[in-house]
């Protein structure tokens, strides 16, 4: 990639991608992925010792920080968005299997999203559990697993969602009703066996 | 399961989700009757579903307490459901013991479910009751629902919010400036007890039937949040709902900052914005379109313009609305006195107005108005501009290759960005020692900006693997934790040199630096570097930088073996210099006859090959003076140094210690400063800072670093520098008692065990200052048994001085200069004052002149 410091790279690349040039995701991932990084370790620096990682505003954060180098009326969001997904969902539970591998024998790590999520029965989330159960749905429905991933890591409306996927509303709200059941289960199932 | 299946599956739960719950098992059995396993697989799904609320879009979000008439909360009688808001449901209860209808709100319970917050929402709520003003709502009890969600009572209130009065559009001038003074009074009553509201908003604002204003929900934004879902995203009238009401928040909010007294001037400025125009000052399709916005936009001022908003108004609005919280109002306060002064004045044009009015408006222009409008002027003008970064720190890149044996690779690429820095002329660029000590940090890039009182931060990252090589840096506005610019190289090995100017000059262009085209050739012309030999000399850096003996050695034989590989490579024969100059001093053990001329011959090779190498002439100068006692000699190469790289900590910190032995105290201590400038968390130079204001007899101010320094965390063997040096501080104080303190401190810093402690007290005790320097004298005579270091003779030499035994003195400082010791450079000044009876006697001045010093 050319060292072009230009403020608006950013964007740029978002428009090549979007235009079909898929060395531009590669190119733009490390940024990104850096950005992700960088919020998220701020976040797990400032907050309380039982942190809570809300996705959500993190990925909404590093979303702020590159947008506001470019320019505000940033059409490329949802493809940011899917990007940002993916990495948070990378970093997420990265970061709970180290912390788990840490305390060998203190059991999986558990990490609140409850927040982030709006889940309030799901009150703390096995992430890795929830990540192996993510890979199964992702197998049967690739689609529904995005979607689960926008929702869930980039703490997507429904609304930005449907936009990011280029479906309806009204579908995107029925995927992800009937992918937080089988979610919902396949955890349960994890954590009694 | 295959995915048709699943398929199949998911459009039979989705049917049976639209039946009522109690009929959805009677539909699974319906339509699965022919095929059991997918039966048992959908009513297993329906089963995880929670009961109280089987389809998750339809279920409120936030756990809704549901009150009906006649319900009881506490003490309070529910009448009826008066709104709905983001924040919860609000009820008109009746109050029977004092017989009036109160307001009561009751919260979301799924956010407050931790005791702390609890705790944290009836500490808030207690500090909001305590604001007694007519312009805030006035709170009159709190309380827990039987479901643990708290609630608020206050007064209630009959009039409209702000935001229902907007829906019948603009208000006039007048009307708005009214509301907004009364708005400003309240808020200037809260900032004043140090109460922020944090989401002022026109759905928090009421007006009343009598006009009155009045603020809602102080104290309570900062507990909760307004939570993404279905449900509350599909209300168009708060676009944004995902961090909280976006309209309205100021951009420090928006980035994610819990915000200040500013934030809430910020969003006052919003809405009388939207109070005088009936638009939103910043307006978007979606929330990150709002926060675009809030961040780079200024509100239209056309619709201002529609609306004949009065010049002063504008001005009011303006700064209220600066992106910088710096540039705005400092407080509601201030704003208060602008907003009343603005409405005189605005009222002094209409011509109903009387005549002692008019007078008084015109007298408070002519006190106030001149000088007013600079310092708005002034604090406009004052926004961010990446051209206010004049300092940076170079965080250490981070190593993400997930292997520890790359570490070295990222600190010596996170090096050569400083040197690089340094040289295109960047004011102030944070040395290695002081950035090194943020690696692994938990603190925020504001924070660390504010310690080491820079603008700019670059953090990066570096992936390695084989020839590949990944860099990923960005440079951060510090104070305010924004980005200025950031950017990613994927290269070989080989072009790991272009990737450093590269992000070098980048940084350069992005804070508006105007390069020399020599500094621009500089850079460019790096010539090609063996990548071996590149890599052998960081990790030299690497080693030299950890200054334990052993680490020394593995430092020589990097760069030997860097050499090896390139034999025209300027910095590894400038690290060699070094470590042989770090060995023949005090952190290694070998003779300085050995040593130093080592390091010069590296150092004059480093020079030869590169003549403006600012480390190879530092280099040099280190070994003029310490081993050749060549002053003037060692100066000139200081100076030399100083003027190619004004960033090199070294050159400052060894020219000060030149300074201090040359017995020019003031010109030590100017210099000293320079090196905590550009490495201020670096212990070695805050000691020797200390050691000159020690020198200079500023012994209240070299006591006061030292305590600072300690603050560090320095290691075992500083921390012992440091209490050393406060012991000599205190003894010229006059304080032995807590000059033996500091002694003991020292003595524990080098590990001696409580045994060896209780007998330095008894000593003390028994024969005070005079027993314990007998009792060093032992000890380093013993030392010197087993090993003839120079750094120990000079040791003894200063014990038997102490101890008034002036022949045996001399004899030990005539072994150092046999030894060459680099201690005896400081005879002549003597900081530690341990050679004060020696001057007087004839055979000082013969010491000096066997050491080529004139006196």
């Amino acid at each position: 990639m050319s060292a072009s410091s230009s403020p608006h790279q950013v964007s740029e690349l978002l428009m090549r991608w979007r235009e079909g040039d898929s060395n531009a995701l590669d190119s733009l991932i490390p940024v990104v992925y850096a950005e992700l990084r960088r919020v998220a370790r701020g976040h797990l620096r400032r907050e309380r010792p039982h942190h809570t990682l809300q996705s959500a505003a993190l990925v909404h954060e590093a979303y702020v920080r590159l947008a506001s180098q470019t320019s505000p009326q940033w059409e490329n969001r949802a493809h940011f968005f899917g990007v940002a997904a993916r990495l948070m969902r990378e970093i997420l539970v990265d970061h709970a299997r180290n912390r788990g591998a840490a305390k060998r024998g203190a059991g999986t790590t558990q990490i609140a999203l409850n927040e982030a999520l709006n889940i309030p029965q799901l009150k703390s989330v096995d992430l890795i559990l929830l990540d192996d159960a993510l890979l199964r749905l992702s197998k049967l429905d690739e689609r529904q697993g995005r979607i689960v991933e926008l929702r869930f890591f980039a703490g997507l409306s429904i609304e930005d969602t449907s936009e990011a996927l280029g479906i309806s509303p009204a579908t995107v709200s029925r995927e992800w009703t009937t992918a937080r059941l089988w979610l919902r289960r396949e955890i349960a199932k994890a954590n009694t066996a | 399961m295959t995915p048709e299946r699943w398929q199949q599956i998911k459009g039979i739960l989705h049917l049976a989700l639209q039946k009522q719950p109690e009929e959805r098992s009677a539909y699974v059995d319906l339509v699965c009757q022919t095929d059991p396993s997918l039966q048992r697989e959908v009513k297993s799904l329906l089963g995880s579903a929670p009961g109280a609320a089987e389809d998750f879009l339809k279920s409120a979000p936030l756990n809704r307490a549901w009150l009906a008439k006649g319900d009881r909360l506490g003490a309070y009688e529910i009448i009826t459901l008066l709104g709905l808001g983001g924040m919860g449901e609000v009820y008109r209860a009746h109050d029977p013991r004092l017989g009036r209808d109160v307001a009561v709100k009751v919260l979301p319970r799924a956010e407050m479910n931790e005791q702390n917050r609890l705790h944290r929402f009836e500490q808030e709520a207690r500090a909001a009751a305590a604001l007694n003003h007519p312009n805030i709502l006035a709170i009159y009890d709190i309380g827990t629902t039987e479901h643990g969600g708290p609630y608020v009572v206050s007064e209630l209130l009959e009039g409209c919010t702000v935001r229902q009065r907007l829906e019948l559009g603009p208000l006039p001038a007048q009307e708005a400036i009214a509301h907004a003074i009364q708005c400003c009074r309240g808020l200037a009553a809260a900032h004043d007890k140090g109460i922020i509201h944090r989401d002022l908003k026109p759905e928090n604002l009421f007006i009343t039937r009598d006009g009155v204003v009045k603020i809602l929900d102080f104290g309570l934004a900062k507990l909760i949040r307004p939570l993404p879902d279905a449900s509350t995203l599909q209300n168009a009238t708060e676009p944004g709902i995902v961090l909280g009401t976006v309209g309205y928040m100021s951009p420090e909010q928006v980035r994610g900052e819990s915000g200040d007294p500013r934030s809430d001037i910020f969003a006052f400025g919003a809405i009388l914005y939207e109070l005088l125009t009936g638009k939103r000052a910043f307006t978007g399709k979606t929330s990150a379109d709002v926060i675009g916005a809030i961040l780079n936009q200024e509100p239209s001022g056309l619709a201002l313009s529609k609306q004949n908003v009065p010049a002063f108004l504008k001005i009011v609005l303006q700064r209220c609305l600066q992106k910088d919280p710096a540039a705005r109002f400092s407080s509601a306060r201030e704003l208060l006195s602008e907003m009343e002064r603005v409405t005189v004045s605005h009222l002094r044009a209409k011509p109903l107005l009387s005549k002692w009015l008019v007078a008084f408006a015109a007298v408070l222009l002519v006190s106030a108005g001149v000088w007013k409008f600079r310092v708005i002027r002034d604090s406009i003008s004052a926004k961010f501009d990446s051209r206010n970064i004049d300092s940076i720190a170079v965080l250490p890149l981070e190593n993400l290759s997930g292997d520890s044996s790359q570490e070295y690779f990222a600190d010596g690429m996170t090096e050569s960005l400083i040197t690089d820095l340094a040289k295109i002329g960047v004011p102030r660029v944070i040395s290695r020692t002081s950035v090194m000590q943020y690696k692994g940090t938990h603190k925020s890039v504001p924070e660390i900006a504010n310690e080491l009182g820079v603008t700019g931060i670059v953090e990066g990252s570096i992936v390695r693997s084989g020839d590949h090589v990944r860099v990923t840096a960005q440079l951060i506005f510090g104070p305010r934790d924004q980005h200025v610019w950031a950017d990613s190289y994927d290269r070989n090995l080989r072009d790991v040199l272009n990737i450093e100017n590269e992000v070098s000059q980048s940084i350069a262009e992005a804070i508006r630096l105007k390069l020399s085209d020599e500094e621009k050739a500089h850079l460019a012309a790096s010539r090609p570097v063996d990548p071996e030999a590149h890599d052998a000399y960081l990790k030299g850096r690497f080693f030299w930088s950890q200054r334990s003996e052993s680490d020394l050695k593995k430092a020589i034989a990097s760069f030997q073996q860097a050499i090896a590989k390139d034999p025209n490579y300027p910095p590894a024969y400038a690290g060699l210099a070094d470590t042989y100059f770090y060995l023949g001093y005090a952190w290694g053990k070998m003779p300085p006859t050995e040593a130093m001329p080592l390091a010069r011959a590296a150092a004059q090779k480093a020079i030869e090959l590169d003549p403006n190498s600012a480390e190879g002439h530092t280099s040099l100068a280190t070994v003029d003076l310490s081993y050749d006692w060549n002053f003037p000699g060692a100066e000139q190469e200081f100076k030399r140094a100083i003027a190619l790289n004004a960033n090199y900590e070294w050159a400052h910190h060894a020219y000060s210690a030149l300074l201090i032995a040359a017995g020019r105290p003031e010109e030590a201590i100017a210099e000293g400063r320079k090196a905590v400038e550009v490495d201020p968390l670096s212990v070695p130079a805050r000691n020797i800072l200390a050691l000159e204001l020690l020198d200079a007899g500023r012994l209240d101010e070299s006591i006061q670093l030292d305590l600072k320094t300690l603050e560090i965390d320095p290691n075992p063997t500083h921390l012992a520098m440091i209490h050393g040096r406060l012991q000599d501080t205190y003894q010229r104080k006059g304080m032995p008692r807590e000059a033996f303190e500091e002694h003991i401190k020292t003595l524990q810093a080098f590990g001696v065990d409580s045994k060896g402690i209780d007998e330095q007290r008894k000593i003390y005790a028994e024969r005070g200052w005079r027993g314990i320097t007998e009792s060093d004298l032992n000890s380093e005579l013993h030392e010197w048994e087993k090993e003839h270091w120079h750094f120990i003779a000079f040791m003894i030499a200063q014990s038997y001085a102490r101890l008034g035994d002036r022949d045996q003195a001399f004899i030990w400082l005539d072994k150092c200069i046999d030894l060459r010791s680099t201690m005896m450079y400081l005879i002549d000044s003597d900081p530690r004052g341990a050679f004060a009876t020696l001057r007087s006697d004839p055979r000082f001045a013969g010491i000096k002149r066997k050491m080529g010093m004139s006196s």
